[in-house]
């Protein structure tokens, strides 16, 4: 395609540099609201002698000093009050500045288009900070003035008062507005950082970068607190490409290491772990062995992993591994483990339960460990575990107590609040502060069943993951860091119980699955009598409060009964706007009936939409211009004369009107009086003085109560 | 006189265009994206990357609204260019140094108002932009620079306009600039030369001869009619009289310059063909290989005129007297 060329950059207008000033302030708004409040200062100083200083010949030359001055001023700005140059404040900052300042020098028809382009990168950068309706309203503040910069930066825009030009852009913008809803709706979403798509996509970008420890992050041993400072780092460790389609991320457990040991403060593994020998003593080899180890196995899913090198053994696998990968084995614990240390990028295809009973037998020796804990700290969890014990007897009655607590008694999960330390660290939680991560939720929640003399152990790892969109990739991330515990149950060997969705509610399923998600762990296997009713109907209840208490959360609340419908129609409007995902595109085209959604399903509605906006514009062209050429008068006559051909008498081609009145005035009487009229107004509308105002229309309404006449 | 024929043919092809006038034709015009409007599609997936890198819906909707600006705003370009129709350009012959005018009539036949229409050819694109109406016929004028005489060469032009938003530009191909006959540049001061004899056109016959008579037309003098016929033959007749409505007459010769390079003697000939033009004096025209009888009138100068715009010396004969 050959490119056409703009000629030699021109000067622009006046009336252009001002929109241009006008969209640069909208777009920097936002923006300026975020940084440093000397930036603000800063860009009214330079707009101050942007307007002040007079254009001369002599002035020009110091106004390049002024410049180079202000720009001085700029850096040192950043410098003093930003800790790095590349923190996003001082890049934001820094952009603002220079953008100003750039308009201070620019005169010419390209300085002002990169101007205005300029201006919008910044008002995405604002958006940044301003995720809400309002900051879709600007954004259309933004766009609009844009429009307007670009007509005057290529017409001038000097006729015409500033209103005029305005509505001329709005408008503009107005007819845009269609095409992005088509986009917005189509376009294929693909969530997260850009280099996670690449990474996804086999683009060694993350490796490159760094050759930081990716994996939990700890060896041996889970201290206090751990959990939570793994959680704020963002490294990537692990890949995964699902056979098929991605389950629901909160039903991916990635298994790390199993802690049975815990000595009031800190989760070990035993000492000598780590020897090869004593792991493959208890090692699981070949698949045969691991599915006859399994009690229950459901939910197969068959994946393969890119896992980045970590340093230690394990290889993550989904809860609960039903084979080995080469090179590895599943120890006794259900830990898929490499042979050596992963020290480099290592793949491996795997397949797992995702609902699982583990295990066919609880030796003595394991029964002693997982029921084991220090007989000095956390001396009314050791207390109450027994009360439970003795009120409830039976474990499944016992489990769905704790976890009917954890739920209804004001517990909340967030990460980052210090955990209590020392020996009575839980005891701290659970009957103090009630808030805490994750680690100490888990935590906590071993110890209790322990003491309520229920087999329990602690597993680390990783839950769910960022779904790569429209793809059946899943990157998972230290910040996906998740300690979870494991129950021993008579009947089904290790169960997987996570506290966490007692605390709070999982998300990402739909409905109907959220509910059961958040009741399974705790249905009864029989039915323990009236205990577990009351436990049910409470686990009920709770399911209700806690899913409007995430609602709340998200901003997402879903219209109750009661609010007024505005603030219903809001909540919609940032349903599907703002907070419009991935997840809801899919929602949003299987509802609509389409039922294959790829990258390519999306393209071909998006261009379909398009192709049919684009239809109903020329449409609605070729219908003002046939309006505005045809005459309503003949439009009129000419419906008269398809009635009166209708009537059986047509009007002759040389007939003039007069002629053709007093015709059917002589073959038909009955119709004289209505034609009398019709035709007498057309005569004097087309043959008189120029028709009066109401004339026409009364002439065309005539038309048409003769047309309806039978 | 074949060169004469000659001449008076490329009098004629002079005024190149007048005969194309029938020949109206709507122009079909072809749209590509301007520099800038790369530059916006660059921005635009400067925001696409962000939006994707920071999961904005806000960027997202910003980025496809400035998609469907981007595609509105061509759109309106393509509309605001079709509907216009031209027919072929118009100039007349002009003298070397002055600009040639060259005039086109813009037909609005779409029943829109076309803003920002400008004209560009290969000589420099033309600064004034026009604005066409509804229903509306304009004549856009471009004048063009002229320095040599002989035929100044055809060259295509375009319409061209990136209104509104200066993201795309719309270029039309309409009909080319005709070749355009450019006259000697007429030379300052020289009378006519009306000195030789033998330069001057004969009298076929003695002024005040009788010649013939002819049917009276209104306005004839009296005195010229002839009573005696009247007497005969019942009509009103007047006389004629040779070398009474004759102008003197000269003969306009190469070898009369005074000049002696060819382009400075061709400017003299021309100064002296739009003098006696001017003076009403009958002349003629004597080039090395072409002669012109005497005549006048504004054909004659033109047939005098051509014939020195074109003049070769390679073409004449090896002596030119």
């Amino acid at each position: 395609m050959k490119i056409a060329r703009l000629q030699k950059s021109p000067l622009v207008t006046s009336v252009a540099r001002r929109w241009v000033f006008a969209t640069l302030l909208v777009a920097a708004l936002p923006a300026l609201l975020h940084v440093q409040w000397w930036v603000a200062v800063f860009v009214l100083i330079v707009v101050a002698w942007g307007m002040a200083a007079p254009r001369s010949r002599t002035i020009g030359r110091l106004s390049h000093l002024v410049t180079y001055g202000f720009l001085v001023a700029l850096v040192a700005g950043v410098y003093f009050t930003y800790d790095a140059w590349f923190s996003g404040g001082a890049m934001l900052s820094f952009f603002i500045g220079v953008l100003f300042l750039k308009w201070l020098e620019s005169n010419t028809r390209r300085d002002h288009l990169l101007l205005i382009f300029g201006a919008c990168i910044l008002a995405a950068l604002g958006a940044l900070y301003w995720n809400t309706i309002a900051g879709a309203t600007h954004m259309l503040l933004v766009v609009t003035a844009l429009t307007v910069s670009l007509r005057a930066i290529h017409t001038g825009l000097s006729e015409g008062p500033w209103f005029v030009s305005l509505r001329q852009g709005a408008i503009l913008t107005a007819l845009a507005l269609p095409v992005m809803g088509v986009l917005f709706v189509t376009f294929p979403r693909i969530s997260g950082p850009v280099w996670d798509v690449g990474l996804a996509f086999g683009l060694p970008v993350k490796l490159m970068l760094d050759r930081k420890d990716n994996g939990l992050g700890f060896g041996m041993s889970l201290k206090t607190g751990q959990m939570t400072r793994l959680k704020q780092e963002n490294q990537t460790v692990l890949v995964a490409e699902f056979d098929g389609v991605v389950p629901y991320k909160s039903e991916l457990y990635w298994r790390g290491p199993v802690f049975w040991d815990f000595d009031g403060s800190r989760w070990s593994l035993p000492k000598n772990w780590d020897k090869r020998g004593t792991l493959l003593r208890r090692a699981l080899r070949g698949k045969k062995a691991v599915e006859s180890s399994l009690r229950r196995k459901e939910k197969p899913v068959t994946y393969t992993v890119r896992l980045l090198p970590h340093g230690h053994r394990w290889l993550y696998a989904l809860d609960v591994p039903a084979a080995t990968a080469p090179e590895s084995f599943v120890s006794g614990d259900y830990q898929l483990l490499s042979i050596r240390k992963v020290r480099q990028e290592w793949r491996y295809g795997m397949t797992s339960y995702l609902t699982y009973g583990a295990g066919q037998t609880l030796p003595d020796e394991d029964r002693q460990r997982a029921l084991a804990f220090p007989e000095t700290g956390n001396a009314r969890l050791r207390h109450l575990g027994r009360t439970l014990r003795q009120e409830f007897g039976d474990d499944d009655a016992v489990l769905l107590e704790i976890a009917r607590r954890y739920r209804s008694e004001g517990f909340s999960y967030q990460e980052g609040v210090p955990p209590p330390a020392g020996a009575d660290g839980y005891d701290a939680f659970y009957f103090e502060n009630r808030n805490g991560g994750v680690q100490v939720i888990a935590g906590s929640f071993v110890m209790l069943a322990r003491a309520a003399g229920i087999p329990a152990r602690l597993v680390a790892g990783f839950r769910g993951g960022s779904i790569v969109a429209l793809t059946d990739f899943l990157i998972v991330k230290q910040s996906h860091a998740h300690a979870w515990a494991e129950v021993w149950s008579e009947d089904n060997g290790w169960v997987r119980v996570d506290p966490l969705d007692y605390v709070r509610p999982v998300k990402d399923l739909p409905k109907e699955a959220r509910r059961l998600a958040v009741q399974r762990p705790s249905e009864p296997k029989k039915a323990p009598g009236a205990a577990t009713q009351r436990a049910k109907a409470a686990a009920k209840e709770q399911t209700v409060r806690a899913t409007n208490l995430r609602g709340k959360d998200d901003g997402t609340r879903d219209a109750e009964p009661g609010r007024s419908w505005i603030s219903g129609l809001s909540d919609g409007i940032t349903k599907w706007t703002i907070r419009y995902d991935p997840a809801r595109q899919v929602e949003l085209l299987t509802g609509v009936g389409v039922s294959a959604i790829d990258w390519l399903g999306l393209l071909a509605v998006g261009a379909t939409g398009l192709f049919l906006l684009f239809l109903l514009y020329a449409g609605a062209v070729w219908v003002r211009r046939w309006r505005r050429h045809s005459d309503p008068v003949a439009r009129a006559y000419a419906a008269f004369d398809k009635k009166m051909t209708g009537l059986g008498l047509p009007r002759g081609a040389a007939e003039c009107p007069d002629m053709y009145r007093r015709r059917v005035g002589r073959e038909r009487p009955d119709l004289a009086e209505w034609v009398e009229d019709i035709v007498g107004r057309y005569i004097d509308i087309r043959y008189g003085p120029a028709p009066a105002p109401g004339q026409i229309s009364a002439f065309r309404k005539q038309v048409k109560r003769f047309a309806a006449m039978a | 006189m074949p060169k004469d024929i000659a001449a008076s043919v490329s009098i004629d092809a002079g005024k190149e265009g007048a005969a194309g006038d029938a020949a109206e034709r709507t122009l079909r015009p072809t749209i590509r994206p301007t520099l800038a409007g790369l530059g916006f599609l660059a921005m635009v997936l400067a925001g696409i990357i962000m939006a994707v890198n920071f999961s904005s819906n806000v960027i997202f909707a910003m980025t496809f609204l400035l998609l469907g600006v981007f595609v509105i705003g061509g759109w309106q370009t393509w509309q605001n260019a079709t509907g216009l129709a031209a027919a072929a350009w118009r100039v007349d012959p002009t003298f070397a140094g002055e600009a040639a005018c060259f005039r086109l009539t813009v037909r609005e036949a779409g029943g829109r108002r076309h803003e920002d229409i400008g004209v560009a050819c290969e000589f420099g694109s033309h600064s004034e932009r026009h604005r066409i109406q509804a229903e509306d016929s304009v004549s856009i004028e471009l004048r063009r620079p002229t320095s040599q005489r002989g035929w100044m060469p055809s060259v295509p032009a375009t319409f061209d306009s990136a209104y509104p938003l200066g993201l795309f530009a719309v270029r039309m191909a309409i009909p080319a600039m005709p070749r355009c006959l450019v006259y000697p540049a007429p030379a300052h001061g020289g009378g006519l030369p009306m000195h030789t004899a033998a330069a001057q056109a004969q009298r076929q016959f003695e002024a005040e001869t009788f010649d013939t008579l002819r049917r009276y037309v209104p306005g004839d003098r009296p005195g010229r009619i002839a009573w005696k016929a009247l007497a005969r033959t019942d009509e009103l007749l007047t006389k004629t009289f040779d070398g009474a409505e004759r102008r003197p007459e000269i003969w306009l010769r190469w070898v009369d310059t005074p000049q002696s390079d060819t382009e400075e003697r061709l400017s003299q000939l021309a100064a002296w063909v739009l003098e006696a033009e001017r003076r009403g004096v009958r002349y003629g025209l004597r080039l090395p290989g072409t002669d012109i009888d005497p005549g006048c009138g504004g054909w004659h100068r033109d047939r005098c005129l051509t014939a020195l715009a074109l003049f070769s010396v390679d073409a004449a004969p090896a002596d030119p007297t």
